[in-house]
């Protein structure tokens, strides 16, 4: 399988297929979605997905955490914005052979969005160990937007998120080697 | 959602993650109360987290600290193997600046005085 990043000759070089590109317009899409749900405090409470995208600068210390987050939090969002708006953007201008070169700004993006988006995918499937991505849920189902009450529906989602998490986790890997 | 074909990555990504077999925990610690020496630096701390991969966690410090690859990836194995590592200390301030950079790079980082 032809790598999705490479540097050459000082140039780092992507290259996707028509359903890789199509799959992270989508995720991207879905990204800003939530992002545009971040304005104060009150929306992350509650929400893994958001805390793990926004997290707590103080871990005992409540009011200094909150008091952070509102010195960094609207920078932080902007910036997660911005760069799933590059990546979209490069996704958008891919000619048909799925070909582009990245600057390094728009790299950085790519890296950034990449994790963000492993971030929250692997929050939703709760993943907690890296030897165990589990494929079969078990227990309550509460990150399972899909579920509905139909173990079967539950359990083909989780099995495409999975599929989806290795295959971001593959981009991101690739990339980082490229840039490394 | 459609995922055409992407299990064939799975071996390939798996061999990465850095792994939280402890996710941290929330909980008050009581020697923190009341000291509040001017002496004691701030440090900051990055968490093991079961997703961000070792490769990029290094990739990170050598990029938000300026670390060189050997120091960066002892720093990850710290935070891989004991849970944590404190990857810089100094004026609170610049503590604060150091955690905002890290979580926008996606680590789990948190700040506490020493």
């Amino acid at each position: 399988m032809a790598r999705p990043f490479r540097t050459s000759r000082g140039r780092l070089e992507l290259r996707l297929e028509s359903a890789e590109a199509q799959l992270l317009e989508q995720l991207c899409g879905d990204l800003l979605e939530r992002l545009g749900e971040v304005d104060d405090r009150s929306t992350l409470d509650g929400d893994p997905v958001l805390g793990r995208l926004f997290p707590d600068g103080y871990r005992d210390d409540p009011a200094a955490a909150d008091e952070l987050r509102s010195l960094i939090q609207s920078d932080l969002r902007e910036a997660k914005v911005s760069s799933a708006t590059t990546v979209l953007a490069t996704l958008a201008g891919l000619p048909d052979n799925g070909r582009a070169s990245l600057s390094p700004e728009q790299a950085a993006a790519w890296l950034a969005t990449l994790n963000d988006l492993r971030l929250a995918l692997g929050t939703l499937l709760d993943i907690t160990d890296d030897d165990d991505p589990r494929f079969d849920r078990s227990g309550q189902g509460d990150a399972d937007p899909s579920g509905q009450g139909d173990p079967d529906a539950a359990d083909d989602y989780d099995e495409v998120a999975m599929s989806v998490y290795l295959f971001l986790g593959w981009l991101q890997s690739n990339l980082v080697d490229a840039l490394d | 959602m459609e995922a055409p074909g992407f299990r064939g990555h799975a071996a390939e990504a798996m061999a990465v993650p850095i792994s939280a077999t402890v996710a941290p925990e929330r909980t008050v610690r009581p020697e923190q109360d009341e000291d509040v020496r001017p002496d004691r630096p701030w440090v900051t701390i990055v968490w093991n987290d079961p997703i961000n991969l070792m490769t990029y966690v290094t990739y990170v410090f050598q990029q938000v600290f300026g670390y060189s690859k050997e120091k960066a990836t002892k720093l990850m194995l710290d935070v891989h193997q004991k849970g944590k590592a404190v990857v810089s200390s100094g004026a609170r301030e610049q503590m604060e600046l150091d955690v905002s950079r890290l979580h926008a790079h996606g680590l789990w980082a948190t700040l506490q005085q020493d």
